[in-house]
């Protein structure tokens, strides 16, 4: 368990998959009411984050093939709740994007990870509805997760407190909040950002601070610490082309760097940096 | 286990310790001598018994009580003795008992094992408690208690002031002693046999599924465990599978073994203490670390679970934790048959209180939960107990946690001057009963341990007796050695030179607890809380302030030390009539049990006038939940000013201010949207914002003296009238009025009118709350303002009115049902005018009325109620309020 909040952010491999032809697409079915967006933006956005991912943050990187009938593919971090050695397979809302958690369990059986499947008919989770502080769970009860779902984080992680958040609005709770540091929560400025950081900090037993920034989407952000404990954290970030207005009140987190990525267009298919990529530690426990 | 029960000889040392004592203490103690000796002379050895038999003292009950007195003692500090004793003493001779009866108690321990003793019939669970205690050679015993199951088979807090077979009725003698309060901080504890009972108790947790952890937690724990038990890892002795014979988990794999096995390796050197310690540390993280969960249903009839623990009360729905109200935010506790409630202070974005029940499935499991709330609270928010509430007409239970609070118990036992206790650590014994094993010696067929693994709850039970039965067996079986230690009692604490000692050990644990991590707290509140605060506020801002320090945080110690050097004796006096106060306790509970009573108010009321009162509600909040600890106003303020560390502290945060400033000026702006959100979202009832954000907030005015002096005397009736409407009773009214007449100050006559106001409207999520309560209570929104406005100025200028003195005093209860799919707010408003007898008072009334119409222009005035008292007699006066 280590010292509290120690394990966030603890990482050794990203874990992304490609952007397919489909998501640039007319599209059926799963996206529909996805504005077209244009595919190379999105799929050059998507190299950059896996360069800076690899490259800045010195990781593993992994990259699933892009699978045309899955052209929400690339949002993986709905599909998989992961923490420490264990790897939770999500039940996603739409029963469209069901098939996506295939290919990343494999993926994730191979790391080595502990896989816990969701076999409730009942229950719906979407990965990015999960925060984890480091200390405890969060889950926000929106309109892709249902109180099954979250019951289900519980189950798997037991040895954290896991809460609910009622989450107002089309978002997911990670839309609207995230971790600058192991002891900063992060949130936009919206009323759902707000109202779901007033949720926790009554549902908490720890001490955070609060960070509020202009843009909802600037809170999606992901603390990591690769490499070795002790080693300066960063923060993977929306950066300055994205979200001018967030960028002056991110430099106030103190002790990460920052490292600024653009995701503008996969953010029209509802992409935020969680949902981009999966981070884990295949040595959880060193 | 690990006690035996030869020493004798070293108990009666430490009997004859007190009697060589300074002066003070003798002339407290010349009528208590017998019951000095109490403790050690009624000490569970049979030998001792046989003693009281052979009846050299002749007077077991006497004696009895003299021990439960002089537990009291200690609580309460130095220099009380001489008040206590007297009273006892002229109290026992009238109980004289009969004859000295005993009955044998059977006491499980947590190793499961059986300890057997006998304690006279009409002893108190004091007795009892000490015995075991005493037994288990373990002074810091107030985490602990002992538990009896009732005819429900639910388990029920033995309490240790009053009579055990009152208590336990027509059940068996049977309890079992276990953890009752979780230490926060297991490391701060002082002896290392004391974490040794909570690693055995939390292993048990463990094994139950009372505790739940991930495989990875279960090896870690189970690792240490083995550390502790086994020592270091032996390459001769520790061969093949040498754990299978522990139990560590409810579903425990090979897979589970071997990594505690793998983990023990690298251990090597740690002493079994040190490895407890490294158990505790990790199991203190675990979510539900000393969580009492309590199964309940909300207002909609879901299921629910309400955890009570050291910061407060939790609210769960299946695993998952949907709420959490921190003592600081519960302004009162109560329970009424089989429903509880919780009051809550108003947060950041609302203006009133509102009062939140849960329905238990009986009356009894609703007192006990109510029980276990008033003393987690007590044992970790408050500095020192709160006095059990005096004299014949108290309302509800009288019933109080009359032990230490941790405070107390850290500071007691950083006095304890024993070498550290030498015990065998055997707790794993016992699972070789229990447990089968794949070709160990202890075999047993192999379905039970299958059992094990499917762990269903009465599986567990049974898995529980098992080691009970096998450690009975077992604990015949060993004669253990304990190495004689010498049992110093910590009543020293009332010689005068510990006095001094005390009050370096406070200084010390004040230092302490700046060092320690829960010091961060008030940091973390500051940074959640800030943005949220509102500047224009500086009452709310100091409760807020408290929020975030739930367990023996700097705050608090420092109190701690206020009072102890000034308002002793507002806690004291009563303590000595807790015991006699105990019968009808169960009749009375019947009624009504809530946390504040009069006698309570009072004192605080006195309290309060020597503090500068900035807002009723903050002030309600001390009057309702008498919570001691929760002066902030003054206590904060002496803190920093006899602690420059934390003020530092404190203006270290505020210059980090700057990082956030968008927090602080978002916050005024959302508010009001926020609420009305608020009360859209389907909360499912369970947190009820306002939604009447039109409220005018309520304000006090600054008082002068002499409205204080009228405002001493409205508030037990505010009080009192406040429970009027919750209950909804008519005969409720009747106390109503007549504490209307106690209230008359200034002279002549007195109106008091109320206004009912009713007010409908359809509530989204509106499935109603019917399965619940039948009546109005679900969800209660309360305010009461009690804001005596000063002579005509006010009134005059802005209504016209012509009285020459006049004051009103406005009391507002808010009351919000949730019916089928409408919600209806129900106001009630208490408006008492006090003036001249020339006062005209039809038309302050009229202006009432025309105000709280104002107030509420969507609201319908459905009733107006005015008594009228003129000029009673000033004896009338003074005697009322004792009566009412």
């Amino acid at each position: 368990m280590g010292t509290p909040g120690e394990g966030l952010g603890r990482c050794s491999h990203a874990l992304i998959r490609g952007v397919p032809e489909s998501l640039g697409k007319e599209r059926e079915g799963v996206a529909v009411g996805i504005p077209p967006l244009d595919l190379a933006k999105a799929q050059r956005e998507h190299g950059v984050l896996g360069g800076k991912l690899r490259q800045r943050l010195g990781l593993q990187l992994l990259e699933l093939p892009p699978e045309e009938q899955l052209p929400l593919g690339p949002l993986l971090g709905d599909t998989a709740v992961v923490h420490g050695d264990t790897a939770l397979i999500t039940r996603p809302w739409s029963p469209a994007r069901r098939p996506e958690v295939d290919g990343v369990r494999r993926a994730l059986q191979d790391l080595g990870l502990r896989i816990v499947e969701i076999k409730d008919e009942n229950a719906t989770l979407d990965g990015t509805d999960v925060l984890f502080t480091g200390r405890e769970f969060f889950v926000g009860l929106s309109k892709w997760t249902n109180h099954r779902g979250a019951e289900i984080v519980a189950d798997t992680f037991r040895d954290f407190a896991v809460s609910t958040v009622p989450v107002s609005g089309p978002s997911h709770l990670r839309g609207l909040c995230g971790m600058g540091g192991p002891r900063t929560v992060v949130a936009g400025s919206s009323e759902a950002a707000q109202k779901a950081v007033r949720a926790m900090a009554a549902l908490t037993d720890h001490p955070y601070a609060s960070l509020t920034l202009p843009d909802d989407a600037a809170a999606d952000c992901l603390f990591l610490r690769p490499g070795l404990p002790g080693a300066s954290p960063f923060l993977l970030h929306r950066g300055g082309g994205d979200l001018p207005n967030s960028q002056e009140v991110l430099q106030k987190l103190p002790d990460v760097t920052l490292v600024p990525v653009s995701c503008s267009e996969l953010e029209k298919a509802g992409a935020g940096l969680s949902s981009l990529c999966l981070v884990l530690s295949t040595r959880p426990h060193s | 286990m690990t006690m035996e029960t030869g020493p004798d000889a070293e108990v009666k040392k430490a009997q004859e310790d007190p009697p060589p004592q300074p002066p003070q203490q003798l002339e407290a103690s010349a009528s208590q001598a017998p019951a000095t000796a109490a403790p050690h002379g009624l000490a569970g050895h049979p030998e001792a018994n046989s003693n009281e038999k052979q009846g050299t003292q002749p007077d077991p009950r006497h004696t009895e009580q003299g021990l439960d007195m002089e537990e009291k003692d200690y609580v309460e500090t130095d220099g009380l003795s001489d008040r206590t004793t007297p009273s006892k003493t002229q109290k026992s001779p009238q109980k004289i008992a009969k004859k000295f009866k005993s009955a044998i108690c059977h006491v499980t321990l947590l190793d499961a094992s059986e300890y057997e003793c006998e304690v006279e019939k009409h002893g108190r669970g004091q007795v009892l408690f000490d015995m075991v205690c005493e037994h288990l050679n373990l002074l810091e015993k107030d985490y602990f208690g002992l538990t009896f199951c009732d005819p429900d088979s639910q388990k029920n807090w033995l309490d240790p002031s009053k009579e055990i077979k009152k208590q336990i009725r027509s059940g068996p003698w049977n309890f079992a002693f276990t953890v009752k309060f979780y230490p926060p901080d297991p490391a701060q504890l002082t002896e290392d046999i004391t974490r040794y009972y909570l690693c055995l108790q939390l292993r048990a947790d463990i094994i139950t599924g009372r505790l739940p952890c991930s495989f990875v937690t279960h090896a870690l724990l189970g690792s240490y465990a083995v550390q502790a038990e086994l020592g270091d890892f032996d390459a001769e002795e520790h061969v093949g599978n040498y754990v299978s014979e522990l139990r560590f988990a409810p579903n425990q794999t090979k897979e589970l073994e071997e990594r505690i096995m793998e983990l023990h390796k690298t251990y090597r050197g740690m002493t079994p203490g040190e490895a407890e310690i490294h158990f505790l540390e990790n199991a203190k993280k675990l979510s539900m670390y000393g969580v009492d969960l309590h199964h309940a249903k909300d207002s909609e009839g879901i299921d629910i679970m309400l955890g009570v623990c050291a910061n407060g009360l939790l609210i769960y729905r299946d695993r998952l934790r949907i709420n959490r109200f921190a003592w600081p935010k519960i302004l009162k506790i109560s329970y009424k048959r089989s429903n509880f409630y919780i009051k809550i202070r108003p947060g950041e974005y609302e203006q009133f209180e509102s009062t939140i029940g849960f329905k238990l499935p009986n009356h009894r499991s609703a007192k006990r939960l109510w029980k276990v709330c008033i003393e987690h609270h007590t044992f970790f928010r408050l500095v020192s107990p709160e006095p059990p509430p005096k004299g014949f007409l108290v309302m509800g239970s009288k019933f109080r946690y009359s032990g230490r609070t941790q405070a107390q118990t850290r500071q007691a036992s950083a006095l304890i001057d024993r070498p550290a206790p030498f015990f065998e650590r055997s707790s794993s014994k016992r699972y070789t009963m229990s447990r089968s094993l794949d070709g160990a010696e202890f075999s047993r067929p192999a379905s039970v341990s299958e059992n094990h693994d499917v762990g269903s709850e009465a599986e567990k039970s049974e898995e529980d007796r098992d080691y009970g039965g096998g450690r009975r067996k077992s604990e015949t079986e060993e004669g253990e050695l304990r190495t004689p230690t010498k049992i110093k009692e910590l009543k020293f604490l009332d010689k005068p030179e510990d006095v001094l000692l005390k009050h370096q050990a406070s200084i010390n644990e004040l230092k302490r607890t700046l060092k320690e991590p829960n010091s961060k707290l008030i940091h973390r509140d500051r940074d959640w809380e800030r943005e949220r605060r509102l500047p224009s506020s500086p009452a709310s801002s100091s409760p807020k302030h408290e929020e975030g320090t739930p367990k023996g945080t700097p705050e608090k110690t420092n109190e701690r030390a206020g009072l102890r050097e000034g308002s002793e004796e507002k806690v004291k006096p009563p303590r000595p009539k807790a015991p006699e106060s105990d019968p009808g306790d169960e009749d009375q509970d019947q009624e009504r049990d809530s946390v504040f009573l009069k006698d309570n108010h009072l004192a605080i009321e006195r309290k309060c006038s020597s503090i500068t009162v900035s807002s009723t509600s903050s002030l309600e909040a001390e009057v309702d939940f008498t919570v001691i600890g929760d002066y902030h106003g003054t206590a904060f303020e002496d803190f920093s000013r006899s602690l420059p560390e934390l003020d530092r502290d404190r203006s270290d945060s505020e210059a980090e201010g700057p990082v956030f400033p968008r927090d602080l000026d978002k916050a005024a702006p959302i508010q009001d949207e926020e609420s009305k959100a608020a009360s859209e979202a389907p909360e499912r009832g369970i947190c009820p914002t306002s939604d009447m954000p039109h409220f005018e907030p309520v304000k006090t005015e600054t008082m002068t003296v002499s409205s204080m002096a009228i405002r001493k005397k409205i508030e037990p009736e505010a009080v009192l009238q406040a429970r009027v409407s919750t209950m909804e009773t008519a005969q409720q009214v009747d106390g109503g009025t007549t504490g209307g007449k106690e209230m008359i100050t200034t002279s002549h006559s007195v109106t008091m009118e109320t206004t009912c106001t009713t007010m409908e409207n359809s509530l989204k999520s509106g499935k109603g709350a019917a399965v619940m309560i039948p009546g109005p209570q679900t969800v209660a929104t309360e305010i009461r303002s009690l804001s005596p406005i000063i002579g005509k100025d006010v009134l005059a200028s802005a209504y016209g009115a012509t009285a020459e003195t006049l004051s009103t005093s406005t009391t507002t209860h808010v009351t919000k049902t949730v019916k089928g799919g409408f919600s209806e707010t129900r106001i009630e408003k208490r408006i008492i005018i006090t003036g001249d007898e020339d006062v005209d008072q039809d038309q302050a009334l009229a202006l009432a009325i025309k105000e709280a119409k104002l107030q509420h222009p969507d609201m319908l005035v459905t009733k107006a109620v005015v008594y009228r008292e003129t000029d009673p007699s000033p004896e009338e006066r003074d005697k009322k309020p004792q009566e009412s």
